[in-house]
C-alpha cells in the first residue's frame, strides 16, 4: 500500500462528504433552503461566514506547513513577530469587528415590524404540542394546532408563549429560532417569500416528548391563504351521527373542542379541522385514517408521556364509525 | 506624573478586565430595563452606553499607557520576566496590565458597537 492508494481513500470521502452535505441542503426543514427573507439572511450569513473560515484555515494551514515542512529552520525574529501580531492579533480583531458590524446590520433588518393589516399567528408551547391562533385585526381568534399557514409575501407576527416550560419554535426554512418563556410574549415576525410545505420542530428539550412535538406549516399564495382561513374559521362540518356519539360518549369532548357541538375541552388539540392537518400529535403520524386509528388506540405507545389515554378498549364498529367521523372533519 | 511614581501591583493588572466587566453591568441592564419601559427609549439607551463606552475606553487606554511605560518598551521572548527580583516582577505585572488593556479595549469596543448600529429598540 503506498501512498497513492491512501490519496485515493481521502478523495473518496470528500467526494461523499460533499454529496452527503448537498443532500442535506434541501428539503422542508433546512436553514440552507430558504423559502423565507429571514432564513435567506441566515442562510448568507453562514456562507459569508463559512467563506471567511475556509480562507482563514487555508492560510493558517499554509502557514504551518512552511513552518514544519517547507522552512523548518529559525525564521527572522521581525517576520515572526509580524506574523504572530499580525495573525493572532490584527486579523481576528478585524474580521471579528466586521463580522459583527455585518451581523448588527442584519439583525436591524430582521426585527423590522410585522404588517399591521396581517393576521397575527399566537403560539403555545403545549405539553408537547403546539396550541395556534390566527388573531385578525378585529380582535377575533380562530383556535388551530400544530400547523401554521401563512400568506406569501406578508410580513406576519408570532406571539410566542408557553403556560409551562421553555419550548422554542424554529421553521428554519422561513426564519429565525425564537424560545416560548413562561410568563412572557416573544414576538417573532417571519416574511415566507415561497409557497410550499415545510416543517417545524420544537428546538429546546421540554420534556420526554420533546422529540415529537413537530408542525407543519404552509406557505400559500394570499387568496388561497384568505379562503383557507375563512373555512378554517366555521364551525365542523355538520351531521356526527355515530361516529359524533363515540366521540362524547367516551368522553373525548373535555379535552378536546369541535367547535358546533357539544365538545368544549381546552387539554388537547381543537379538532374543529383536523382533517385538513398534515399530521397527527404534532409530527408523531402522518394524517391517514389507519393512523388516526392507532393514534386513538395506542396513544401511550406511540408518545412517549402524552397527556392523552390510549382508547384501546372502543369497540371496533364504534372505532370506524369515530375515524370516519373524524377524518370528515376538513 | 503617576505614571512614574506608580507600583505595578495586582490590582493594576485586574484593573482594565474590570472597568470590561463594569461597562458592561451598566451597559446591558440600562438599555434591557430602558427599552422595556418605552420602545421609544432609544435615545437615552444609546446616549448612556456612549458616555460609559467612552469613559471606560479613556480609562482602559490610561491603564495601557501606564503599563506601557512600566514595562520599559515592548516585552520580548528575550526579557526574562521570571528572575523573581523587584525589577523583573515590576515588569511582568506591568506588560500584563498592557496586554490585558488591549483585549478589555476591544471588548468594550464589541459590547459598545450595537449603540452605535441600532436606531430603535426592537
Ligand atoms: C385527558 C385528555 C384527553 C382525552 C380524554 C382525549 N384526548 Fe386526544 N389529545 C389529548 C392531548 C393532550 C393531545 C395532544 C398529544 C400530543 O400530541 O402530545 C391529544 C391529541 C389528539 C389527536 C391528535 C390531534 C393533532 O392535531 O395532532 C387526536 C386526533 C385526538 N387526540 C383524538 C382523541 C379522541 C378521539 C379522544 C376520545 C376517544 C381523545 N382524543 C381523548 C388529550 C386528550
Ligand atoms: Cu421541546
Amino acid at each position: 500500500m503506498g501512498r497513492g492508494s491512501k490519496r485515493r481513500r481521502g478523495g473518496g470521502a470528500t467526494v461523499l462528504a460533499s454529496a452527503l452535505s448537498l443532500v442535506a441542503c434541501e428539503g422542508p426543514q433546512s436553514a440552507l433552503d430558504p423559502g423565507g427573507h429571514g432564513a435567506a439572511q441566515l442562510a448568507g450569513l453562514f456562507w459569508v461566514m463559512l467563506a471567511a473560515a475556509g480562507v482563514l484555515w487555508v492560510v493558517v494551514v499554509a502557514i504551518a506547513v512552511v513552518a514544519v515542512r517547507l522552512r523548518p529552520g529559525e525564521h527572522r525574529r521581525r517576520t515572526a513577530t509580524f506574523l504572530m501580531l499580525g495573525g493572532g492579533v490584527v486579523v481576528p480583531t478585524v474580521l471579528l469587528a466586521a463580522l459583527l458590524w455585518h451581523g448588527l446590520g442584519l439583525m436591524r433588518d430582521l426585527r423590522q415590524p410585522a404588517d399591521p393589516a396581517a393576521v397575527a399567528v399566537r403560539v403555545d408551547g403545549e405539553l408537547w404540542w403546539w396550541r395556534i391562533t390566527y388573531l385578525f385585526p378585529d380582535g377575533s381568534t380562530v383556535e388551530s394546532a400544530n400547523e401554521v399557514r401563512l400568506p406569501v409575501g406578508e410580513r406576519v407576527r408570532l406571539d410566542l408563549a408557553s403556560q409551562n416550560v421553555i419550548h422554542s419554535f424554529w421553521l428554519p426554512s422561513i426564519g429565525g429560532k425564537m424560545d416560548l418563556i413562561p410568563g412572557r410574549t416573544n414576538e417573532l415576525v417571519l416574511e415566507p417569500t415561497k409557497a410550499g410545505d415545510y416543517r417545524g420542530q420544537c428546538a429546546e428539550y421540554c420534556g420526554p416528548a420533546h422529540a415529537l412535538m413537530a408542525f407543519s406549516t404552509e406557505v400559500m399564495p394570499k387568496e388561497s391563504f384568505a379562503r383557507w382561513l375563512d373555512a378554517e374559521a366555521k364551525p365542523a362540518a355538520e351531521g356526527g351521527g355515530a361516529g359524533l356519539d363515540t366521540f362524547l360518549a367516551y368522553g373525548c369532548g373535555a379535552c378536546h373542542s369541535i367547535r358546533g357541538t357539544s365538545a368544549n375541552g381546552r387539554i388537547g388539540p381543537d379538532l374543529t379541522h383536523v382533517a385538513s392537518r398534515a399530521t397527527l400529535g404534532a409530527g408523531t403520524l402522518p394524517n391517514a385514517p389507519d393512523n388516526l386509528r392507532l393514534w386513538i388506540g395506542h396513544t401511550q405507545d406511540l408518545k412517549p408521556d402524552v397527556r392523552m389515554p390510549s382508547f384501546g378498549m372502543i369497540p371496533d364498529a364504534d372505532m370506524t364509525a369515530l375515524v370516519a367521523y373524524l377524518e370528515g372533519l376538513k | 506624573m503617576i505614571f512614574r511614581d506608580t507600583k505595578a501591583t495586582l490590582w493594576t493588572v485586574v484593573a482594565p478586565p474590570s472597568v470590561w466587566a463594569l461597562h458592561f453591568l451598566t451597559v446591558y441592564p440600562t438599555a434591557a430595563v430602558i427599552c422595556a419601559k418605552s420602545a421609544d427609549g432609544i435615545g437615552t439607551a444609546r446616549l448612556v452606553v456612549f458616555v460609559a463606552t467612552v469613559t471606560a475606553l479613556f480609562a482602559i487606554l490610561l491603564a495601557g499607557v501606564w503599563g506601557w511605560r512600566h514595562s520599559g518598551g515592548v516585552v520580548t521572548a528575550d526579557d526574562p520576566l521570571d528572575d523573581g527580583n523587584r525589577d523583573s516582577r515590576q515588569r511582568f505585572l506591568a506588560n500584563a496590565t498592557l496586554l490585558l488593556a488591549g483585549l478589555s479595549f476591544v471588548a468594550v469596543l464589541f459590547t459598545g458597537l450595537p449603540g452605535l448600529a441600532f436606531g430603535t429598540c426592537r
